[in-house]
């Protein structure tokens, strides 16, 4: 893991604004954000204050539409808040633009998503060394190998996507997310689309990161024995923060949650609270109708 | 990211299959019509065929100069005329001397009056002597050895000792045939000098030198020149002794240039919009997978070159194709050219490597314009935008889109307002671009017309519009903007294209044409009676005295149409000379005159003008059909209306010294009352003439004039509409990829196959009819835009709807779409819903 804040100060622009924190692998201070929508103005987040230091796996659960992906975008700098601070790698990222934005990611930062993590036309190896690639090195052999190794997947380099398992791509969306050795990294519900196993190594394979490598990992989820797993549980309900649980279990986090949710029904009976969550004008979602069936046809 | 765009570009061939053959397209016609051009204009290269064995030719000036500036900043522009003038006959004699001592038959004065005879070849009469300027070999017969006898060219009817009827400028006259020689120079008759010299009236057509033993051409040729030193004639040597020859192909060349130069540019315009089209459906389509480049860490920029690295692997692909493509349809291009009379005949390509290198660029180009927006676009994707589900695309209508849209709309309005005020003819060449920024104009404003438009049609009183498939397919068309505009963009183009230029054409030569109806007032026109063989030219003196003469006939008034050329701009101009004699004039023709009298078109000074350049007693200088610069009075002027605003009337006296075919192409006839039309015919007859009613034939001038543009509208519609079904059938059958979910969804939700093929076809339909629509409405604004210019300052300008050509164009529309939706439709839905819908276990 590298390290690469150049000094322990915290550090101020021309203009005198804050632009560097170091020793912050991840903060945010009062964050909002707003989306504009046709249904008038929606709010996913209500003023979030967190930081999340290294060495921990914070789980981040709420029930639908309370903003946790909107969180973790925002934090993961993929998405920019309509207000308040972030600071992520020990840099504010207020004012950056989307290059540097860019930039700063792609050394700091690994993102792995629920679905569709890989480019289909790229074998497992190429998938692996795109990072790298994008920043306009080459990847040594051995260096795609090693993070394939450490996912449990040698000797898969050469497949491609539509002929590994949906475990086998997580693992490969996760040995991308780690080959460029970020000092943060996000994760967006990925174990929901895997079986138990593959759900319990992947899980395994976070906790290493955080323990051994003094990473920061931060994974939104539903699953409270996957909650279970991280350092404490941060929840959010209703775009804001509505407690945390230090070394969880997975009974407590399931109740936690459960209230959480029931509270949620009785305040906002219906409406929606994210874009997401809008009916679209024309078609529903393709990947929200197919889970939603989903879920009734298993 | 080179090899990332190769992946990419490799992954989705069917989706880069549309672009590939729309470019491939452009470029095979591009290629081959740049080849047909250069071929036709290296093709005619000088090469003498008369003068072969005369090293030196003496002809007359053929070209017009405007010179403006002085000093360094001196420009002259050249203009070659289609007629010469004559060598005067005191030079030939000169000319004559320099070789004529002692040895042979050196000099020859070349005529070349007007002849034609059926059954035999050839349009002119020229001394006998003149064989001896080019090989030939006798056939039957022999030379000829008194005046009434002519040597004609093979192939012939005739033989030797039959008699042959020649139509000449002084009336039909019959020869004994002599002689049939076979020869490689072009076809003519050959009689006695003497005869000759008559019949072509005295005019000198060329003195052809041949140097003496000892003596060389140049210097031949110096001497010739400082013979005719001051005199408006040219001494020619080596191939350019052609230049003395007649060059039918000439215009031509010229002609077909510009119609492929047109043709070339739309060519690149309608792909590169369709282009920009496919290239932006496919980027917003691919906004996930762009989204994950840009979290993986891709820059913008990085973005950007991704998509721009497509396009050029998918323009190199399809440029390479169509540099292939258009080598092979080149000659067939060239020789279709050719049978419809809009190229030399006999055009072979020669393969040349500089006009395909440049179609092939040229493709490149278009493809990286086409996809610069896309491009664009896909660099501005939001990597937590792209993360998101919605099946809505937001901000279809972007900034640029407001401004551009309606700015192309109001320059559309001030090309209007150009062309009214212009006051001429000229001003059809702002059709072209008014009817493209029109469309510009209704395809960038596109997303924000979908909504209203779909409702629109929807609200039609159709069968089983209030079914179910009617009202899912408007949602759908209506709530996917950006698709349903990049499949009503294709049908917007060609159709509004079709009508718009058929409807803003169409009303200024109709309007042309109905304003020159209005001058003839002369019920019966008498022209030439073409027989086998012989191309209608026109009617000899004797022959018109021969109408005027015939009882009923009140006045015959003939009429003949040459080129002018008027100093204009720094540059000759070519006007319409219309030679008629004046004060008969006024009996069959009504001329809107403002000042002066058509009466005092007399004598060889005179010229009546259009307003606006000279007015009543000034001098016009301007030069006629033979380059000869002549001063003339001003006697009357006349409102500069669409066919008179560049055509100026001479007096008939005038015309026979400045052409080699003194002929009357019209002969107007005004009746006496009660006059019987069976004795006019009879008259007509006898002197090789047939009455036609006026309407008729002006009729027939105009379909004639119509030909060539409606030939030259049917090869860009072709080509509209060949863009069009790429462009369609490519956003139909990517489109289709990308709704299975959305299609196995529906299914799943209870309908059947057949309802949701329905529902497709409904909202194929539903699109095309809206862009017609929207087409529609172009073609109206164009239609009456020009009629609107044109209507202050010309009579009769007519609406000129073009219903068969829209209409057809729009039923082809619908067919391609329907076909495009519904094939690839049928084929996705063989599908178990579940696994299309991503529910695979």
């Amino acid at each position: 893991m590298r390290q690469s804040f150049s000094s322990a100060m915290p550090e101020t622009g021309d203009t005198g604004v804050l632009t560097s924190v170091p020793q912050t692998p991840v903060a945010l201070h009062a964050v909002a954000r707003v989306y504009r929508s046709k249904a008038g103005p929606v709010t996913a987040l209500a003023g979030v204050t967190a930081s999340f230091a290294a060495g921990t796996f914070t789980a981040v659960m709420g029930p639908s539409g309370s903003g946790k992906s909107t969180l973790l975008h925002c934090a993961a700098g993929l998405d920019r808040p309509t207000s308040g601070e972030v600071i992520l790698a020990g840099t504010v990222l207020r004012g950056l633009s989307e290059t540097k934005l860019t930039l700063l990611r792609r050394r700091h930062v690994g993102f792995v998503f629920q679905s569709f993590n890989l480019l289909p036309y790229l074998t497992a190896g190429q998938n692996v060394a795109l990072p790298l690639r994008l920043a306009g090195r080459r990847p040594r052999r051995d260096e795609i190998g090693a993070a394939l190794a450490a996912v449990g997947l040698d000797g898969r380099a050469g497949h491609r996507p539509a002929e590994l398992s949906g475990g086998q791509q997580q693992r490969v969306a996760i040995a991308r997310a780690l080959v460029t050795g970020p000092q943060v990294i996000f994760a967006d519900e990925p174990t929901g689309m895997l079986d138990s196993a593959s759900g319990h190594e992947v899980l395994s394979l976070l906790r290493r990161l955080a323990d051994q490598q003094q990473a920061t990992v931060v994974m939104v989820t539903h699953d409270p024995a996957a909650a279970a797993r991280a350092d404490r549980v941060l929840f959010l309900a209703d775009g804001r923060l509505a407690g945390e649980l230090a070394d969880p279990d997975p009974r407590t986090v399931a109740d936690r949650l459960a209230g959480l949710t029931a509270d949620a029904g009785l305040r906002t009976p219906d409406g929606p609270r994210s874009p997401d969550e809008q009916p679209a004008g024309g078609w529903p979602a393709q990947g929200r109708a197919a889970r939603g069936l989903a879920g009734a046809v298993r | 990211m080179k090899g990332l765009a190769w992946r990419s570009a490799l992954d989705r061939p069917l989706s880069l299959a549309g672009s590939f053959v729309a470019l491939a397209l452009s470029v095979g016609l591009l290629g081959a019509m740049t080849l047909t051009i250069v071929s036709a204009v290296s093709g005619t290269r000088l090469q003498p065929h008369w003068f072969t064995r005369a090293a030196v030719v003496v002809a007359g000036d053929d070209t017009v100069s405007v010179t403006t500036g002085t000093g360094d900043d001196r420009e002259t522009e050249t203009v070659r005329t289609p007629a010469a003038r004559a060598v005067p006959a005191a030079l030939a004699a000169r000319l004559a001397s320099l070789v004529s001592a002692g040895s042979g038959t050196a000099a020859v004065t070349d005529y070349a009056g007007y002849g034609q005879a059926a059954g035999a070849p050839g349009q002119a009469i020229h001394p006998w002597a003149a064989a001896g300027l080019h090989p030939y070999r006798w056939v039957a017969g022999g030379p000829p050895d008194g005046p009434g006898q002519l040597v004609l060219t093979a192939p012939a009817r005739y033989a030797p000792g039959q008699p042959v009827t020649v139509q000449t400028a002084a009336g039909p006259r019959r020869f004994t045939v002599s002689g049939v020689l076979a020869t490689p120079a072009p076809p003519a008759f050959y009689a006695t000098g003497a005869v000759a010299r008559q019949l072509a009236g005295n005019r000198i057509s060329a003195v052809a030198l041949t140097p003496r033993a000892g003596q060389d051409a140049a210097a031949l040729a110096r001497e010739a020149r400082s013979d005719a030193r001051g005199l408006p004639v040219q001494v020619l040597t080596g191939d350019r002794r052609a230049l003395a020859e007649p060059d039918p192909d000439g215009d031509l060349v010229a002609v077909a240039s510009a119609l492929l130069g047109s043709a070339a540019g739309v060519a690149g315009f309608v792909s590169m919009i369709v282009l920009a089209g496919t290239f932006g459906y496919a980027v917003a389509a691919r906004r996930r997978e762009l989204g994950l480049l840009r979290t993986t860490g891709a820059t913008p920029r990085q973005v950007r070159r991704l998509v721009l690295g497509e396009a050029l692997i998918t323009g190199a692909a399809g440029a390479a194709a169509g540099t292939a493509l258009g080598l092979v349809i080149a000659g067939p291009f060239a020789a279709l050219l050719a049978r419809e009379g809009f190229a030399p005949a006999g055009l072979t390509i020669h393969v040349i490597f500089w006009p395909l290198a440049a179609a092939f660029g040229a493709g490149l180009l278009i493809a990286l314009g086409g996809a610069l927006a896309a491009a664009r676009r896909a660099g501005r994707t939001r990597p937590a935008e792209a993360l998101r589900e919605a099946g809505r695309d937001r901000r279809v209508m972007t900034a640029f889109r407001w401004a551009a849209g309606p700015a192309a709309l109001a320059g559309a309005a001030v090309l209007f307002a150009v062309l009214g005020g212009m006051h001429s003819a000229d001003g059809a060449a702002l059709v072209l671009p008014i009817v493209l920024l029109l469309i510009l104009g209704a395809a960038l404003l596109l997303p924000v017309l979908i909504r209203p438009l779909a409702g629109l049609v929807a609200a039609l009183p159709l069968a089983g519009s209030r079914g179910a498939a009617w009202r899912l397919a408007r949602s759908a068309a209506a709530g996917s903007r950006r698709r349903t505009a990049a499949v009503l963009a294709p049908v917007l183009l060609t159709v509004a294209f079709a009508g718009a230029m058929t409807a803003g054409f169409g009303t200024f030569s109709t309007a042309t044409h109905r304003a020159a109806a209005t001058r003839v007032t002369a019920p019966y026109v008498a022209t030439a009676r073409s027989g086998p063989g012989l191309a209608s030219t026109g009617l000899a003196g004797p022959a018109v005295a021969r109408l005027a003469a015939a009882p009923g006939v009140a006045a015959a008034v003939p009429a003949a149409v040459e080129p002018v050329y008027v100093p204009a701009g720094g540059e000759p101009d070519e006007w319409t000379g219309e030679y008629v004699p004046g004060p008969q004039a006024a009996r069959v023709l009504r001329l809107p005159v403002v000042a002066g009298s058509l009466a005092d078109l007399t004598g060889t000074g005179t010229v009546a003008v259009p307003a606006g350049r000279w007015r009543v007693g000034q001098t016009a200088q301007l030069w006629l059909g033979d380059s000869a610069p002549v001063r003339l009075r001003v006697v009357a002027v006349y409102a500069s209306q669409l066919d008179l605003s560049q055509t100026v009337l001479l007096p008939w006296a005038l015309h026979a010294a400045h052409t080699g075919t003194p002929l009357a192409s019209a002969v107007y006839l005004r009746l006496d009352p009660g006059a019987r039309l069976a004795w006019i015919r009879a008259a007509a007859q006898a002197a090789g003439a047939a009455i036609t009613p006026t309407a008729r034939y002006l009729a027939a001038g105009q379909s004639e004039n119509d030909r060539v543009s409606r030939m030259a509208m049917l090869i860009l519609l072709g080509l509209a509409l060949l863009y069009t079904a790429v462009g369609i059938a490519n956003t139909l059958v990517m489109t289709i990829g990308d709704r299975r979910t959305e299609l196995a969804v529906l299914r799943l939700s209870g309908a059947t196959r057949g309802q949701v093929l329905r529902m497709l076809a409904a909202e194929a339909t539903l699109t095309t009819t809206a862009a017609v629509l929207l087409a529609g409405l172009v073609i109206a604004a164009t239609a009456v835009g020009v009629r609107a210019g044109l209507a202050g300052w010309n009579p009769a300008v007519p609406l000129d709807l073009p219903w068969a050509a829209a209409g057809a164009v729009a039923g082809a529309c619908l067919l391609i779409a329907l076909t495009a939706t519904l094939i690839p439709a049928a084929l996705a839905l063989r599908e178990r819903p579940a696994a299309a819908a991503g529910l695979a276990a």
